[in-house]
């Protein structure tokens, strides 16, 4: 089978898929300081800019260590991008009928944008504060100016008139934690490596005669996802 | 109208298990009710009952995973099990062991309501009428 | 547009959740034909509440896939009426169900009583502080109805789910281990407790070694199977941690398609219609009585009139008073002068949550039941001297493992970053070691806080929707507080590593972080017509054939879950209509 996306990269993430060992690989190490390699494709939505971008992201908010891979490498980008790509992206069970003003914090979201369109503008706005500040687009930064950058939008130092940036960072560190620890049929949570940093078991929870015995000692269990059941 | 030895049966199980369960003395608790009892939320032993499982009608001798109208899951369809009191009783014990990624939701019974669960389904199977 | 006229029936009941599927069936039972109409769509265990689909944090706890669809329908909310008020985009702070089954369907499973005291609350605390002591801010009213006379009704919905408990009050005589504080049983709960876990197991040493007084929480989740009177048969409860938000795979979890809808489905006096979204009442106030109800089939668009000789209203609080409103039933509340009925007393559960982390513990927070906990009822409603507190009111507190399902889990120390190294390190070593407590508040009414049309936003069929003005009272916030701090001095008896700050209700109320689903009010039930939109039957004072059910009916919101207390009204609203109603069509006393 010819491979056309790097094969020491699709190696390591077939290792990933069929092992349970966490891997103590050089790109662990390597991937500290460093700018990572953006993700793999083929993506369904995502700009080439906005794969950078999320690649760059959420290796900054999972970096990789001991406890695990990079964002990227646990299919974070993957993930984010087949949610922008799918219904919840285009905006389903969102109720985007205007007038559109703006609210007050208590009253939530008012935008008239699909979560699509919400994650496109913050990378936008993103890239922008990124340039205002180190004359660079966030990912070309190196791992210390990316944290300062997604600091500033935590704590809202980067807010400007035309976009609030942290309600985005909220809505981009919810969307990487879905990444992390959602089921892997989603693209994220490769080889079940959030739910292995956790000690979360995953399926099939049925704790009925176990839970007696496991009162007060650790319960453990080579995680079990949605695949394993089908 | 033909009375079938298998409905007597179940009703009288039925009556059992509401008379534990009603009990004004005591709560109904795993001791007190029959074993079968955690089985007939989801399966029918019967021609009525819940189809959250498949149906126990005849299991006694079947292949596992072979009801036509039943949706497994594919590791029960793949099994080559068939279903008698030796395997029965490990896979009321130890679901996840014995078939492994299957899907009922159940963690799994004593060895001694095990042994009770096949003994009231080996009496169904052998007088219901086909 | 005409709708097309369908054949009469003799009750239509819109909302198949618990307390549509209640008056459903006991209408079937006594041999009239019935229609349900449910605006969302079918489900039953089989087909959508399988093992392995159904163990899914993404779809179902953060994309909340049983829950209400906001671009079909959502609410408008403010804080105050000097604000405009905004589509709620996306639930947060309330996830109401859809579908059969409702919220029945998604809900954890804690099954409570309210107190005696909460349905007489005016004059019980008149009698005991003096008629001056209760603030003019806080529009209290007794119910109508008493304990005693709903009792039976208690126990009834308590036998249909099968709840797991230990009573601490039968007949009178109060036991041990069970809840002391609660109103008598006739009964003990139809099956044992469930489970306790660790954590439960040190809040209830804890809370005892400070002279409260634990129980187990009563749970809608079989500690073991059971057949209910219906002769559908629960399963046992796997503990599985996927309760709340989730539909159940086992049939343990209490919901109206496991207790129900079967027996519904097969009777030939029932016809079920989805995605029926109900839009107004046809009501003849010359008559007073309501003559149908219209609705539009949402897969087609086509509109129909389904006339009854009884309609009962059963959609949750929101939809219910939308109804009333859209129909011109009642006199709408309006806040500024204090007249009108209906939206009026609009309330919200209280609730707060302490997220605690034991270094010396490994809880299994993955092993959990929705009601899986032990509790003390030591601080709610009147059970405690509220002299000199300068508030009224209270709740249960009670102990149970936290979210236990990953993308949720955020329990760390005070000041761990939310991300980087430090982040995943923390995560992976308190996952397993961390709890919850939870103060379960009560809501007491307020004049300013209401529910009306909204004036600008529109559902999909170009209708009003409902708008709340709300915010969080003096009292209930002074409440809060003072529960909270409780609950803080029972977490530190119970020798912790970290006390994280509970979330106090100091700030505005938001739409935005889930709190509680528990909204209660704007139809309520009363003695006064000028004050309430139903009588002690749930019959609406403005036309004798119209039945209200659900916490919509509830003046204030009592410091427990509210689904024990809807599922034993909507009984006894059953009642009233086929032993007394069917045989005098009028207004009952």
């Amino acid at each position: 089978m010819t491979d056309s996306y790097g094969s020491s990269r699709r190696r390591f993430l077939l290792e990933m898929a069929v092992t349970a060992a966490i891997p103590t690989t050089a790109r662990a190490t390597a991937a500290i300081g460093s700018t990572t390699e953006p993700a793999a494709g083929p993506f369904q939505t995502l700009s080439a800019s906005e794969q950078a971008f999320f690649s760059a992201a959420v290796d900054t908010l999972i970096p990789a260590d001991e406890l695990g891979p990079s964002g990227t490498d646990c299919g974070i980008v993957i993930f984010i991008d087949r949610q922008l790509a799918g219904s919840w992206g285009a905006g389903a069970r969102l109720y985007l009928s205007g007038p559109f003003l703006e609210g007050t914090r208590q009253q939530g979201y008012q935008l008239p944008l699909t979560p699509r369109e919400y994650f496109a503008a913050g990378v936008v706005a993103t890239n922008a504060w990124s340039r205002s500040r180190y004359a660079r687009s966030f990912d070309a930064l190196a791992a210390a100016e990316r944290a300062a950058v997604l600091r500033d939008l935590e704590q809202g130092v980067a807010n400007s008139d035309d976009f609030q940036a942290d309600p985005f960072f909220e809505a981009l560190l919810t969307l990487t934690m879905e990444g992390l620890f959602s089921d892997p049929i989603y693209g994220g949570n490769r080889g079940k490596i959030g739910w292995r940093m956790l000690g979360f078991p995953g399926l099939p929870a049925f704790y009925a005669g176990t839970l007696p015995a496991y009162r007060n000692r650790p319960y453990t269990a080579d995680p079990k996802s949605i695949e394993d059941f089908l | 109208m033909r009375v079938r030895i298998g409905d007597a049966l179940l009703r009288t199980v039925w009556a059992v298990a509401i008379l534990f369960t009603h009990t004004a003395s005591a709560c109904a608790d795993e001791a007190g009710t029959p074993p079968i009892q955690a089985c007939l939320a989801c399966h029918r032993v019967g021609p009525e009952g819940p189809d959250l499982g498949p149906s126990l009608v005849g299991v006694m001798g079947r292949k596992a995973g072979s009801l036509p109208d039943y949706r497994y899951s594919g590791a029960m369809r793949r099994s080559d099990l068939v279903w008698d009191a030796a395997t029965l009783s490990r896979f009321l014990i130890d679901p996840q062991a014995t078939v492994p990624g299957n899907r009922m939701p159940f963690s799994g019974v004593s060895a001694q309501d095990a042994q009770a669960i096949v003994k009231y389904l080996e009496s169904l199977s052998a007088k219901s009428s086909p | 547009m005409t709708a097309t006229r369908l054949r009469e029936v003799d009750a239509v009941v819109i909302g198949m959740g618990w307390a549509g599927s209640i008056v459903a069936r006991e209408l079937t039972r006594a041999g009239m034909e019935v229609v349900g109409l449910e605006r969302g769509g079918d489900q039953t265990p089989g087909d959508n509440f399988t093992v392995p689909a159904i163990r899914d944090e993404l779809r179902y706890a953060q994309r909340q896939e049983l829950i209400q669809d906001p671009a079909v329908e959502t609410v408008t909310f403010r804080n105050t009426d000097s604000e405009v008020a905004l589509p709620v985009r996306r639930f947060g702070a309330f996830l109401p169900g859809s579908g059969v089954g409702g919220g029945g369907t998604h809900w954890a499973g804690q099954h409570w009583r309210f107190l005696p005291s909460d349905l007489r609350i005016r004059s019980h605390l008149t009698e005991r502080y003096g008629a001056r002591a209760v603030p003019s801010e806080l529009t209290l009213r007794d119910w109508g109805v008493s304990y005693e006379e709903l009792e039976s009704d208690y126990d009834r919905f308590e036998k249909l789910c099968g709840v797991s408990g230990k009573a601490g009050n039968l007949r009178g005589a109060l036991i041990a281990g069970g809840n002391v504080f609660e109103g008598a049983r006739s009964a003990q709960y139809p099956n044992a407790p469930l489970r306790q876990c660790r954590a439960g197991e040190r809040f209830e040493a804890a809370a005892s070694e400070l002279g409260c007084h634990p129980f187990p929480v009563p749970a809608s989740n079989a500690s073991a199977a059971y057949t209910n009177p219906e002769g559908l048969t629960l399963g046992p409860c796997q503990y599985c941690g996927f309760c709340g938000r989730y539909g159940c795979e086992s049939n343990a979890k209490a919901s109206p398609n496991t207790t129900l809808m079967p027996v519904l489905r097969a009777s030939k006096n029932f016809s079920l219609r989805t995605h029926a979204f109900a839009t107004r009442l046809l009501y003849r106030q010359a008559d007073r009585r309501v003559t149908g109800v219209v609705y539009t089939d949402l897969r087609t668009g086509k509109e129909f009139e389904q006339p009854a000789q009884i309609v009962v209203l059963a959609a949750f609080v929101f939809s219910n008073t939308r109804l009333l409103l859209l129909s011109g039933i009642g006199r709408p509340y309006d806040a500024r002068s204090g007249k009108g009925v209906v939206g009026r007393s609009y309330c919200y559960q209280n609730e707060t949550h302490l997220p605690m982390l034991f270094e010396d513990e490994h809880f299994n927070p993955f092993m959990s039941a929705g009601a899986m906990g032990t509790a003390i009822d030591d601080f709610n409603g009147d059970n405690f001297d509220h002299a000199g507190l300068g508030f009224f009111g209270g709740g249960f507190i009670c102990c149970t493992n936290s979210s236990s399902t990953p993308i949720g889990a955020r329990t760390l120390p005070p000041g761990t970053p939310r991300w980087g190294h430090e982040w995943k390190k923390s995560a992976a070593h308190w996952y397993t070691r961390s709890a919850t407590l939870i103060v379960e508040g009560s809501g007491y009414p307020a004049r300013r806080n209401y529910l009306d049309l909204d004036p600008t936003y529109r559902d999909r069929l170009g209708l009003p929707l409902l708008r709340m003005t709300y915010d969080i009272t003096g009292n209930d916030r002074k409440m809060s507080r003072y529960l909270s701090d409780t609950a803080v001095r029972i977490a530190r008896q119970m020798r912790l590593t970290h006390l994280l700050t509970p979330d106090y209700r100091d700030g505005k109320f938001g739409v935005v972080a889930y709190q509680s689903s528990h909204n209660a009010g704007g139809t309520v039930m009363g003695s006064d017509p000028d004050e309430s939109a139903v009588n002690r039957h749930l019959q609406s004072w403005n036309a004798h054939n119209l039945f209200i059910v659900g916490a919509s009916v509830f003046p204030h919101q009592p410091g427990y879950n509210p689904t024990g207390t809807v599922g034993a009204l909507a009984f006894r609203a059953a009642r009233s209509i086929t032993r007394d109603y069917v045989r005098r069509p009028d207004f009952l006393a």
